[in-house]
């Protein structure tokens, strides 16, 4: 089976009618969430659920940056309830792929930084989201550093050679 | 209550001067502060600034949009991964796979 992208995550339930509050993960929530579209159920802790369990789509709608959504297996606010702080997904083949220069966000974790020049950096451990800007978290001896991932910034990304070439600054390092 | 127009924006002297100077010298190197009241200014565009959190200092690279906010906005004093940790999400980032002429050092 392939792999399963999270796409959007239970915060709660809302109203009487089994409809949930989803937080979105996806680009792309108007494809995602059509109508009749089908989910995977995930575990609160992002994993795939155990039983396979899959939701279909009945309707969305927005609800301030959110999504209101009804699944037809969720008939009311009881078994609503019991969905909370879980996340759903969707097989990997099904999302729209990268384009020719994009890449996943959760792919560049793990990365090898290179100073252009090829002074070696550190190694990606993570991204943050910040005001609407991404920022990596950079594993170097001694501690982690903070870069942020601006187009002035990447020179290249080469998931092939597990690396990714930046031009920064002087004291973005100190 | 919005700050009287006579005075201006707010900007610490210290990190005015500095931006001035390396505008003056055509440098780009990052600037430390911990002014986070200082307003972003339209001299500031293209400049990094690591701004102080209380806890590290956020790298934030001004851009014309961020022109008239406060330098504190671009760095929260929490920094959240979010519930899908490091999780594959169907959330893309450009990612340049050729060189290209760039700005920086």
């Amino acid at each position: 089976m392939t792999s399963l992208v999270i796409v959007g995550r239970i915060r709660r339930a809302h109203g009487i009618r089994g409809e949930v509050v989803v937080e979105l993960m996806t680009e792309t929530p108007d494809a995602i969430f059509a109508p009749g579209a089908r989910l995977f159920a995930g575990t609160a802790a992002g994993d795939p659920a155990p039983d396979g369990a899959e939701l279909h789509v009945e309707s969305a709608r927005p609800f301030n940056d959110t999504l209101l959504v009804s699944f037809d297996e969720v008939a009311d606010r009881t078994v609503a309830e019991r969905w909370r702080d879980r996340f759903l997904l969707v097989p990997e083949s099904e999302i729209d792929p990268p384009g020719e220069d994009e890449v996943f966000v959760h792919q560049l974790v793990g990365l090898d930084v290179v100073h252009a020049g090829d002074a070696p950096i550190g190694r990606v451990i993570g991204t943050f989201e910040v005001a609407g800007r991404l920022l990596l978290e950079v594993q170097r001896e001694g501690g982690t550093v903070l870069l942020p991932y601006e187009d002035e910034f990447v020179e290249k990304v080469d998931l092939a050679a597990n690396r990714l070439v930046m031009i920064l600054p002087d004291g973005l390092l100190e | 209550m919005a700050r009287s127009i006579k005075k201006g924006p707010f900007v610490q002297e210290a990190l005015m001067k500095k931006v001035l100077l390396m505008n003056s010298r055509n440098e780009k190197k990052v600037m430390k502060t911990w002014s986070r009241a200082s307003t972003v200014l339209p001299d500031f565009v293209g400049h990094t600034f690591a701004v102080h959190n209380g806890n590290k200092f956020i790298p934030v690279y001004v851009t014309e949009n961020m022109v008239g906010h406060k330098l504190g906005e671009f760095a929260p004093t929490r920094l959240f991964r979010g519930h899908s940790g490091n999780r594959p999400t169907d959330k893309k980032a450009p990612a340049p796979s050729a060189p290209a002429a760039k700005g920086g050092k």
